[in-house]
């Protein structure tokens, strides 16, 4: 078990409790989806997880120890966060932008040098990504972002990658440059993945676990098929959702469709 | 490695031109001769020894410390503060320095003593303006800079009660020229004093140059880059803002390097901090040096120093903005 999080509780100061005993499990090489109506506390659950926000009760386990008990550098030298895209308040080149994702592998006066230039160069090239090395990442489209801000996830050489809604805003062709790359890294390389999802048809294409939160408080675990079904969705989200199969070149896909709103 | 020996060149050559620039010009091997009998003790030339040597050399140096300092501040706290608008008294170091100036010339101290005090009060104003925005683990960047705002202007107030009940004749024209900012009295002394705090916070910000670039994004991701997020920042606080309050202290209120030259040295190389760093050193430095010498040669009086960075300064950046609007979002 690569993570773990275990009876997390967790409030912003002064208000009420947002996350409410929540408990899963990452193996290695597994992608988990979390999924919920918007301001449920997705991106909260994230950075929990983490540690970028500290539970109220319960714990995260990474590779069975306290997260809280292992140095940040040595944690985030195995683990790659990557937020919701935004701007930057000063323009770096995609070059970078991806050599910045090495920090937690730096001594404390240390600077990249040679070494992380081909390492940044060699994973932009991987991701295929070669061409935005000298571009302004202020100027980039929201897909060349989001694959650079990848880029710098995997400069890191992580065991584990957390993604904030990475597919939000991209078109088809982008979505799903982004969600094979997710599945590729967690099948071949065994880099596990948490991310956040509003789609439930990418999350069946690319998850084998799904959180679904609730307005209830409570959340559904468990694997993707059993969790992300037409009755948990349309009681999730409050409205009325069908699952569709389609069988295309030999490979069964489900697509999830909201019909209508509920009652 | 040769664009690095550049930076170093650049203010050196602009200080030696400067030396030879006057009232009364110096022609350069006279410079470099009395330099020279300088270094090896002896003296040459005894009237060029004295112009170049005691009176203009320290003004010199200290045109090159203050402005690359600045500069260097300047730069640090735009990074810090996500706002490439941000300037090195956004903490209100500026108002508390000038708030010990203008009280240690009121109480008639020595020159050197007015030096200390103001520093001491700038010093002092940060810890207040920390103090006042919280404890460490959750002081946000936005009470950080509002308790900054108060600070100022709270110290701006108090500076001007200060000057109101200054004696017109000789106190308040003194508390004003001091405030202006100028070169005029640099003595080796006063170097000793505010030099080594100014070298000293460049070192650090100039070491630690490539966690500005991580601070500069949101705070979760710096985070997730493994770096203790108040611990570096308070690194970088203290560095610029000791700086700040050791130019101040030493030459009055110089406005617009710390704004102008980090984003001069932005358009030539980039956003990279490795490499912004040390150019808003070298061409603060140089800034510096080509304001102070209009300064002392440009008229019959002396000009202040913030007078001449504001009408040199602001063309100059209203052009460059136009140049690359693209640099601000």
């Amino acid at each position: 078990m690569i993570l773990e999080v275990r009876k997390g509780c967790f409030a912003y100061p002064g208000q009420k409790e947002v996350l409410h005993d929540i408990s899963f499990g990452l193996e290695k090489g597994s992608v988990l989806a979390v999924l919920g109506p918007n301001g449920i506390g997705k991106t909260t659950l994230l950075k929990c997880t983490v540690g970028l926000l500290p539970w109220k009760t319960g714990q995260s386990l990474f590779c069975g120890q306290d997260i809280h008990e292992i140095r940040p550098r040595s944690f985030w030298s195995r683990v790659s966060y990557i937020p919701q895209t935004h701007g930057f308040s000063f323009a770096y080149t995609g070059l970078e932008m991806v050599m910045l994702g090495r920090s937690a592998h730096l001594r404390t006066l240390e600077q990249p040098g040679e070494r992380e230039m081909i390492m940044a160069e060699q994973v932009m090239e991987r991701v295929g990504i070669r061409h935005l090395a000298e571009k302004d990442c202020n100027c980039m489209s929201g897909g060349e972002l989001q694959m650079v801000l990848i880029a710098r996830a995997l400069i890191n050489e992580p065991e584990l990658i957390i993604l904030d809604e990475p597919e939000t805003g991209l078109d088809f062709r982008n979505q799903l440059l982004v969600l094979n790359m997710i599945h590729s890294l967690a099948k071949e390389e065994g880099i596990s993945a948490i991310i956040n999802t509003h789609y439930p048809t990418n999350a069946l294409a690319v998850a084998d676990e799904s959180l679904m939160m609730n307005r209830k408080g409570t959340a559904l675990y468990g694997p993707v098929e059993e969790v992300l079904t037409a009755e948990n969705i349309s009681s999730c989200f409050d409205v009325r959702a069908v699952v569709q199969e389609i069988c295309c070149d030999g490979r069964n896909i489900r697509s999830v469709v909201p019909v209508s709103l509920a009652g | 490695m040769s664009a690095v020996l550049l930076m170093c060149i650049f203010p050196l050559v602009l200080g030696v031109v400067s030396l030879c620039v006057g009232r009364m010009s110096v022609p350069v091997q006279d410079v470099l001769a009395s330099l020279k009998s300088a270094v090896i003790g002896q003296q040459g030339n005894v009237k060029n020894y004295a112009i170049v040597i005691n009176l203009r050399l320290p003004r010199i140096l200290e045109a090159i410390v203050v402005g690359a300092g600045l500069a260097c501040a300047g730069a640090t706290f735009q990074s810090l503060f996500f706002n490439p608008l941000a300037t090195p008294d956004v903490l209100g170091v500026t108002s508390g320095t000038c708030v010990g100036a203008i009280l240690a010339i009121i109480l008639s101290r020595s020159i050197l003593e007015t030096q200390l005090i103001a520093l001491v009060f700038g010093l002092a104003s940060v810890w207040l303006t920390l103090h006042v925005a919280g404890k460490n683990e959750n002081r946000s960047l936005v009470f950080l800079v509002l308790a900054g705002t108060i600070m100022s202007s709270l110290f701006n107030a108090i500076g001007s009660l200060l000057k109101y009940t200054a004696d017109p004749q000789d106190k308040l024209p003194a508390i004003t020229y001091w405030l202006m900012g100028s070169f005029t009295g640099a003595t080796y002394r006063k170097l000793l004093i505010g030099c080594p705090l100014i070298l000293c916070g460049s070192l650090v910000i100039w070491l630690f140059r490539w966690r500005l670039n991580i601070l500069s994004l949101s705070e979760d991701e710096a985070k997730a880059s493994g770096i203790h997020l108040a611990r570096t920042r308070l690194v970088f606080i203290l560095a610029a803002t000791v700086i700040t309050a050791a130019s101040v202290s030493m030459c009055g209120q110089v406005g617009w390097v710390g704004l102008l030259v980090p984003h001069c040295a932005r358009m030539m190389v980039g956003s990279d901090n490795r490499n912004v760093v040390p150019l808003s050193l070298s061409l603060g430095a140089g800034f510096m040096i080509l304001i102070d010498t209009l300064a002392r040669s440009a008229s019959v009086i002396e000009l202040p120093i913030s007078v001449l960075t504001a009408i040199v300064g602001a063309p100059v950046f209203i052009s460059l903005l136009n140049r690359s609007r693209s640099a601000f979002r």
